[in-house]
């Protein structure tokens, strides 16, 4: 009976491993996944393999476990009841695959005895140690997202591949995503985040496309349901076969397909609770007043009786200006969200499909900004006839979103603040956010009146911009889907008919037409909002209303031959494709002023009206190829070659060649790896599995503005009335691609029978016709144009460790952790240049040879006697004699209670020329740690990431403590100087900060080094055996639970960019704030 | 193995906790932001916590207390005060100051305006071993601050810095330092050598009205919209119009007579402003307003807009009041106000905040010198400046405006002149016209010169004309007393008077004009026009009587202006 059992089981395991097989077949083949299996070659010389296999769980030997040659087909047996095995191997065979039931695979390298030793398999509800295959691209996968409530899956990505992929948070908007980057900085105005292929289509990220509302980007990857997604995979070498595409890594995203020959439904729901990001501590209306009193003093008013100063409750606006509003209360409140998914999926031998739905509600904290998902996804697979193959993918998303301004504004004279959590800091604490009227605050109706306690002292100032908006006023007013309404629809049909001429050789070509729709509507209301000055127009408008329409068609053909063999210990697969890419992008945008009324929320009746907009139309074509060879499974080589074409490179561009009147980028690269353990010889008690390899790729970056090689006028609105045409640019038509070389080196090593295993990748690349601005001669009318010039290098590395703790039958631990580094250097720039400067939100980022490309550049603060940054008494600041110069060149000396800043050339004379290097946003090292701990079928899984070393420009901070605006300010700016003698780092508070006491230094300069607590997910699949239900998984999760650090802003995890020189600048978009997921998935 | 997986837990964990420990400082940012934000020791606390602390300033704690000034030190304004140590007799004397004036105005109750408000500044201001500035107070004064001392005052102890400000603490009261209207006030004391006669013409131009803008409107109840929150505006029409004596900033002189002088100088303009009775009660009323008003038209003077280059203060070659008109240079203006006869001559300043007051029993201010003895130009050619005499024959007589040939034009005033003929051919034939003579004033003599203009302004094509001489015979009518009208007959002021017509002549048909009414023994005329549009003098001009006038002559008259010329100086003379 016993050993009935044992081979029904037996049975039953080897359907389970051909539907893995299946699975893994279907896999990208680029990878180095399935072969076509192998007939048995009667001839091939064997020996025999004995050994035993155990479960860590039981802590017994593991009967019924399938034992295979890894990397050859048709060899295989099944351990007994004591676990053992005995079978015959081809000679050539160096590995075995051991794989049960709940349990992971584990491969053996076979010794010269062919007596091994025992295999401890371990439980599934731990980390696979070992890939489908021997992975000498040390590449990294991510595949289990089964709980993720992520509404993008760069976040994921960024939880679960640490530091393989250093991603950043742009923000705590709904499916906002994530900053990413791989292996270092390899651009520099260019786009430095990784090419992205979903389903073997490359995915435009549209990184240099802006949309209406500040703080927003449309990261298109949030048209993509997490739960739809199969896998990801992250190639950080061998890029060289993505051309010029493959600079920065690449990240291949496989979507879903059917797996069953039967008819599976599972459906999906999560609700969930976000809460309030971490507040900064604001002055409240009282330290308000003071603080808004004592900035008055530099207005330059004689009026000494103030409305809004009045302690007479007797007084008319006693009350409209002796509130203690809490402004955050106003525009945040708790979310809600609610994620619902239901897939179908099943098929027969002739055709099999893949259908998901899905629906993603998720309310943002901060009021109004509501983004509404809906996915729908068809991937089926056909066998058309014996040799042809289709697979027919569709895909629709539909994001639509409430927007609104958020962030600190780069300046203030462009407009009036409309940043919804700006204003939620900065609006003074003393007014109410409902409206005055008869001596009494409604409590129904918002303040739609112009903020007006300064118009006395002010009212003299024209064309300043100190009034501030009713952040409810602008949600009551603002929020409308003609008003503030964003939409993203993506469409995505992709057709790969394969045709096998045999078992070796197949072609494949895939179609794909991917049609992206933007549509964004921007509307700045009057009620609530004050009247503002506008610098480019010169003139003081009521209020504004955008729109933008954007559309991109995208077709890609990638038709590849591939032929792949074994002859004994030899394998040999060779693929050779090209590539074709069109794309076309229209964008449409409209602005206009003065709409009369908010119930008339339209552009045809306004005023300075301006309309812009662009065609774009690019295309690259890329010849690629691939050929593979191992010896036996030690010894590995791969070499890769793409020779790309693209209409974004100038004709006369200097490297590649010139053929058909386009210019080649060629690109190649090899790979060489060596399973150690693998070698017969190889006997390290301790060690179970090692491979190292290391290889050289050479990849391009093409991301050249689109008319950077041409010559053309554009149109300008003179003096906001007449249209005329000036020239735009003067095309460079030697622009070529930027040119990276990469030098990579890998290890994965797995220790104490695999209860250990380490990753090793190290990398040094150089980057060479870096795309830079080059200055022009005046007398052109252009200030500049793009060149490729400078080379920049990356050294680095990314460690990881995956550790079984406790594996017991019940219980299992698992501890693991990845560490990335990586170092940055400019080594040269065009035109003799030492550096670049550029200018970001007050503050200045240069890219200096011999340093990081990003580096903060500004002044230093010194020492005073007191030991704090701010000179205490007059008499200190007139010793030193610190100054600035007026405009008509006069000193202005620096005084009491002004900052001390560091005279680097001793002249006294506080300028340009004392400016230093005082931050660096990368960080010394960055990733993640997690711990999984199961007790039977309940699992704890925790995440943690981590980056420390990397500094911030804390520009809201600046703004919230400049002490220079009538804008609310943190508690900090109580302690601000004001007497003689104060020892303070808080220098006075002076309107419009004559002295650049809050200009770009070190006071705003801080180290964002932060370890937080991402995720815990605690779930339990319930055992069911009913005719209806097959499974029912129960799961909570709570997200950001929290962060240590000691960065002085909301959250230390922000990207306001996509460029990398806006990387390390917290402009104080919406924070991430903590997140709490109750879900169940039901498998029918 | 046990250990090994022991130790590796234990490993982990330190890595972790170390991990932490080196990020990890929720100190950061409680240092930075602070439990809550407050200050420590006095800086924690508010200036009227502060004050109170200090037992001696305790009485100066009491007036403010008294005068509602707890809660503005205890807000969230921010000030500067330089508290005096004073006794308790001294604070019960500003507290009954301070309720006997407490109806009034806060700006002119003393114990406000001149005390407390004299201690406080707005803002925060510091001083350290090199101060030497002034600090303007709540009163709008500026007073000096140097390390040691505040308006002379010496600084005591520690300056006491507070969440509103800053505390300092000095010997004694400082001196308010009044300005020309306060001072003006202040001299109002009554007797001959006050001030009070000024001191009330000035307050009756002062001026409270509904700020319908800035206040906030409530329900309408009768009609009238009745107002939540009344905000009125105050000022002094008379100070916005003549200069800001009552504010500090700029630098004004101010010269007004004592009462005796202003008593005598109102009643001697008063002579000048007899206006008639049609102006029902309002004449009176003009009357006193002109008498006063133009008194004090050149009393005001700005000492930082001096239209001389290098004005010298000490030693003026001359001084402009601030009604002076570069285009009227001859009025307003005061040459050598100190030497002798000079407007200042002999006087001695009160030094005020804002300038200096003169105050004068002699009232030196030459009647020559006020604007409203200024000539009265008439441009005949003006429609309304003239109109036809009213006899049977009148029908036949055309006044034809002419403008003159452009290259003559600057000869002739306006560039235009009126041209008057009798189309009649009979014996009675005779160019005349009436000219209207606006705003005379009464009591005063007047010259009367009419400007004929030449043919040949015309042309050279009226040389044959312009070689005809013209005789103009002129005479004045004008109301002959405050009820009555204009007399019968009209004054005869001149006979056949000669005009040459080659030139612009200008011929003066009266010269020192008095009026010939019974009962009226004044200068000039009984009635005054001044401010007035109605002319209540007309002077008529006649040409050569007949329809053949004697060889050599011609009819016709043209007239290009009448000059209406005040001669105070007569009445000086006859004086």
């Amino acid at each position: 009976m016993k050993r009935y059992r044992f081979y029904c089981l037996a049975l039953l395991m080897a359907g389970a491993l051909g539907a893995q097989a299946q699975e893994e077949a279907a896999a990208d083949t680029l990878s180095a996944a399935a072969r076509p299996a192998n007939t048995i070659k009667k001839d091939v010389k064997t020996r025999p393999v004995s050994g035993r296999v155990c479960s860590v769980s039981s802590g017994t030997p593991l009967p019924g476990a399938l034992v295979s040659v890894s990397g050859y087909e048709g060899y295989s047996t099944l351990t007994g009841e004591d676990g053992t095995y005995k079978f015959e191997v081809p000679e050539y065979a160096t590995a075995l695959q051991v794989a049960a039931p709940d349990h992971n695979t584990v491969r053996v390298g076979i010794n010269k005895s062919g007596l091994l030793g025992d295999v401890i398999l371990y439980s599934t509800m731990t980390r696979s140690k070992y890939g489908a295959d021997d992975n000498i691209m040390n590449t990294v996968e991510a595949d289990n997202f089964a709980y993720s409530p992520s509404l993008n899956i760069t976040s994921e990505i960024g939880d679960q591949l640490g530091a393989y992929v250093r991603t950043i948070s742009r923000g705590g908007t709904p499916g906002i995503g994530n900053y990413m980057m791989m292996h270092g900085i390899n651009s520099l105005n260019a786009n430095a985040q990784p090419l992205v292929v979903i389903d073997g289509v490359i995915v435009d990220q549209q990184y240099d496309r802006s949309v209406l509302h500040d703080g927003f980007y449309n990261d298109i990857l949030t048209s993509f349901n997490v739960n739809e997604i199969k896998s990801v995979e992250v190639v950080s070498n061998g890029t060289a076969l993505y051309g010029a595409k493959g600079a920065n890594g690449v990240i291949l995203i496989e979507t879903k397909r059917n797996t069953s020959l039967a008819t599976k439904i599972d459906a999906t729901a999560s609700v969930g609770i976000t809460l309030l990001p971490k507040k900064l501590d604001m002055m409240n209306g009282a330290q308000y007043k003071t603080y808004a009193s004592d900035l008055l003093q530099g207005t330059g008013t004689n009026i000494t009786n103030f409305s809004f100063l009045s302690t007479d409750p007797k007084n008319y606006y006693y009350n409209k200006y002796n509130n203690n509003t809490d402004w955050g209360d106003v525009i945040y409140d708790e979310a809600f969200s609610q994620n619902y998914g239901i897939t179908v999926q099943g098929g027969d031998d002739i055709a099999s499909y893949f259908l998901a739905l899905g629906y993603n509600g998720a309310h943002s904290v901060l009021n109004e900004n509501d983004m509404n998902r809906l996915n729908i996804r068809f991937n089926t697979d056909i066998n058309m006839f014996k040799r042809l193959f289709v697979r027919f993918d569709a895909s629709y998303s539909n994001v639509t979103r409430n927007l609104k301004d958020q962030g600190a504004p780069e300046g203030y004279d462009e407009g009036t603040v409309t940043s919804l959590n700006f204003l939620g800091w900065a609006k003074s604490p003393m007014l109410s956010p409902y409206s005055y009227a008869a001596g009494q605050i409604s409590t129904a109706a918002y303040d739609i009146t112009d903020e007006d306690y300064l118009a006395q002292a002010l009212s003299g100032m024209d064309n300043v911009n100190y009034q501030l908006a009713n952040p409810a006023a602008i949600n009551e007013y603002g929020t409308a889907q003609n008003k503030n309404y964003f939409e993203n629809s993506y469409m995505n049909i992709a057709v790969t008919p394969k045709w096998e001429f045999n078992k070796h050789l197949y072609i494949s070509s895939l179609f794909s037409y991917t049609l992206t729709n933007t549509a964004d509507k921007y509307y700045v209301p009057i009620n609530g909002v004050p009247a503002y000055y506008v610098s480019s127009l010169d003139l003081v408008r009521e209020n504004e209303i955008r729109s933008m329409y954007a559309s991109q068609n995208s077709i890609t053909s990638d038709t590849k031959l591939v032929w792949e063999n074994q002859y004994g210990a030899h394998s040999i697969d060779l693929m050779g494709g090209f590539r074709y890419m069109n794309d076309r992008y229209k964008v449409d945008t409209q602005l206009g002023y003065n709409t009369g009324s908010d119930k008339t929320p339209f552009i045809n009746n306004t005023q300075n009206k301006q309309t812009t907009g662009a065609s774009n139309r690019w295309t690259s074509i890329t010849w690629y190829g691939q050929a593979r060879y191992d010896y036996r499974k030690r010894y590995f080589v791969e070499g890769n070659l793409a020779v790309e074409s693209s209409s974004r490179f100038g004709k006369e561009a200097k490297e590649g060649f010139k053929l058909g009147g386009v210019r080649w980028g060629v690109f190649p690269g090899i790979q060489a790896g060596w399973v150690l353990s693998n070698e017969s010889w190889f006997d390290v008690p301790g060690v179970d599995y090692a491979r190292f390899s290391m290889g050289f790729d050479v990849s391009g970056n093409d991301g050249i503005a689109y008319d950077a090689t041409r010559t053309y006028f554009e149109s300008i609105l003179y003096q906001g009335w007449s249209n005329g045409l000036v020239l735009g640019n003067i095309g460079n038509t030697e622009l070529q691609w930027e040119t990276t070389r990469r030098f990579n080196f890998g290890a994965d090593l797995n220790f104490l029978n695999n209860r250990l295993n380490v990753k090793l990748d190290v990398y040094k690349s150089w980057t060479d016709n870096l795309l830079t601005y080059h200055e022009l001669n005046f007398l052109t009318g252009v200030e500049n144009n793009w060149v490729n010039g400078g080379s920049l290098e990356n050294k680095g590395f990314v460690l990881s460790f995956n550790a079984h703790l406790l594996a017991k039958r019940d219980w299992n631990w698992e501890l693991g952790a990845s560490v990335g580094r990586y170092k940055n250097k400019l080594t040269a720039l065009p035109d003799g240049q030492q550096y670049v400067d550029t200018p970001v939100y007050g503050g200045t980022i240069r890219s200096e040879i011999g340093q990081p490309v990003n580096l903060f550049y500004g002044y230093k603060t010194g020492v005073t006697e007191q030991g704090t940054s701010v000179y205490a008494t007059s008499r200190e600041a007139a010793a030193d004699g610190l100054f600035i110069k007026a405009e008509n060149g006069d000193p202005i000396y620096f005084g009491a209670g002004d900052v001390k800043f560091v005279d680097k050339d001793g002249n006294h004379e506080i300028n340009e020329e004392d400016m230093q290097v005082i931050g660096d946003p990368n960080p010394d090292i960055f990733g993640n740690i997690f711990t999984s701990v199961s007790w039977k079928r309940l699992r704890l899984d925790v995440n943690f990431n981590y980056s420390l070393g990397n500094d911030a420009y804390n520009y809201l901070r600046s703004q919230l403590e400049g002490g220079s605006r009538f804008m609310n300010q943190t508690v900090a700016m109580v302690n601000r100087w004001s007497y003689e003698g104060q020892a303070t780092d808080m220098p006075k508070a002076s309107w419009d900060d004559p002295m650049g006491n809050a200009r770009f230094s070190d006071r705003w300069i801080e180290d964002a080094s932060y370890l937080r607590l991402k995720s815990i997910t605690l779930s339990y699949e319930l055992p069911l055996n009913n005719a209806f239900i097959h499974g029912l998984t129960f799961w909570g999760q709570a997200n950001n639970v929290f962060t240590v650090s000691k960065y002085l802003g909301q959250d230390p995890e922000f990207s306001m960019g996509n460029s990398v020189l806006e990387q390390g600048i917290d402009r104080g978009l919406l924070a991430n704030s903590r997140n709490f997921m109750l879900g169940i998935k039901i498998n029918l | 193995m046990k250990m090994k997986l022991k130790y590796g837990i234990r490993t982990g964990l330190a890595a972790v906790a170390a991990a932490v420990s080196v990020i990890c400082c929720t100190d950061t940012w409680d240092e930075h932001y602070g439990a809550d934000g407050s200050l420590a020791g006095s800086a924690g606390a508010t200036l009227w916590d502060n004050l109170r602390q200090d037992e001696a300033l305790r009485p100066f704690a009491t007036v403010l207390d008294s005068c509602g000034y707890a809660p503005v030190l205890n807000g969230s304004q921010v000030f500067s005060v330089w508290a005096p140590q004073i006794t308790e007799q001294e604070a019960a004397g500003w507290i009954a100051a301070y309720q006997e004036a407490r109806a009034g105005n806060d700006g002119e109750n003393p114990a406000l305006h001149e005390f407390i408000r004299n201690h406080i500044a707005l803002f925060n201001h510091q001083v350290w071993e090199q101060t030497d500035d002034t600090v303007r107070m709540m009163n709008g004064k500026r007073i000096a601050l140097t390390s040691s001392s505040f308006g002379g005052e010496a600084m005591l102890g520690d300056k006491v810095p507070s969440s509103n400000g800053m505390l300092y603490k000095v010997a004694g009261t400082v001196p308010f330092y009044p300005n020309i209207w306060e001072q003006v006030r202040r001299e109002a004391t009554g007797g001959s050598d006050g001030l009070d006669s000024v001191e009330a013409f000035f307050r009756n131009w002062a001026y409270e009205v509904l700020d319908e803008g800035a206040s906030v409107p409530g329900g309408i109840k009768d009609g009238k919209t009745e107002y939540l929150d009344s905000v009125m505006i105050s000022y002094n029409t008379f100070f916005n119009s003549y200069g800001r004596i009552d504010s500090e900033d700029s630098l004004y002189w101010l010269l007004v007579p004592t009462n005796a002088e202003w008593e005598k100088i109102v009643e001697r303009n008063r002579s000048f402003f007899v206006h008639h009775n049609d102006r029902l009660e309002a004449g009176d009323s003009l009357q006193d307003l002109y008498s006063k008003y133009m008194l004090l038209e050149a009393s005001f003077f700005n000492a930082r807009t001096q239209p001389g280059r290098n004005w010298n203060a000490e030693n003026p070659d001359s001084i402009c009041s601030t009604m002076y008109d570069a285009r009227n240079y001859g009025y307003n203006c005061f040459e050598r106000p100190f030497d002798e006869g000079g407007v200042l001559q002999g006087l001695t300043p009160v030094e005020c905040s804002n300038g200096r007051l003169y105050k004068t029993a002699e009232w030196n201010v030459p009647l020559e010198k006020s604007s409203y003895m200024q000539t009265v130009k008439i441009e005949a050619e003006n429609e309304q400046n003239w109109e036809y005499v009213n006899t049977t024959t009148s029908n036949t007589v055309v006044a034809t405006r002419m403008k003159a040939d452009a290259a003559y034009a600057g000869l002739v005033s306006g560039g235009e002149f009126l041209w008057v003929e009798d189309n009649n051919t009979r014996y009675n034939k005779r160019a005349q016209i009436i000219i209207k003579l606006p705003g005379n004033l009464s009591g005063c003599p007047y010259d009367i010169k009419v400007v004929f203009a030449s043919p040949l302004v015309l042309g050279a094509d009226y040389l044959e004309e312009a070689m005809l001489k013209r005789r103009v015979t002129a005479s004045v009518n004008y109301h002959q007393s405050v009820s009555g009208g204009f007399k019968t007959t009209a004054d005869n002021v001149c006979t056949n008077e000669e005009i040459d017509a080659m030139l612009m002549d200008t011929v003066t048909v009266a010269e020192g004009f008095n009026a010939r009414v019974s009962g009226y023994s004044g200068y000039g005329f009984p009635v005054c026009a001044y401010g007035e549009e109605e002319a209540r003098v007309q002077l008529t001009l006649q040409g050569i009587l007949g329809a053949n006038p004697p060889k050599g002559y011609a009819s016709p008259l043209l007239i290009d202006c009448v000059l209406f010329v005040p001669r105070p100086d007569l009445i000086e003379e006859n004086d």
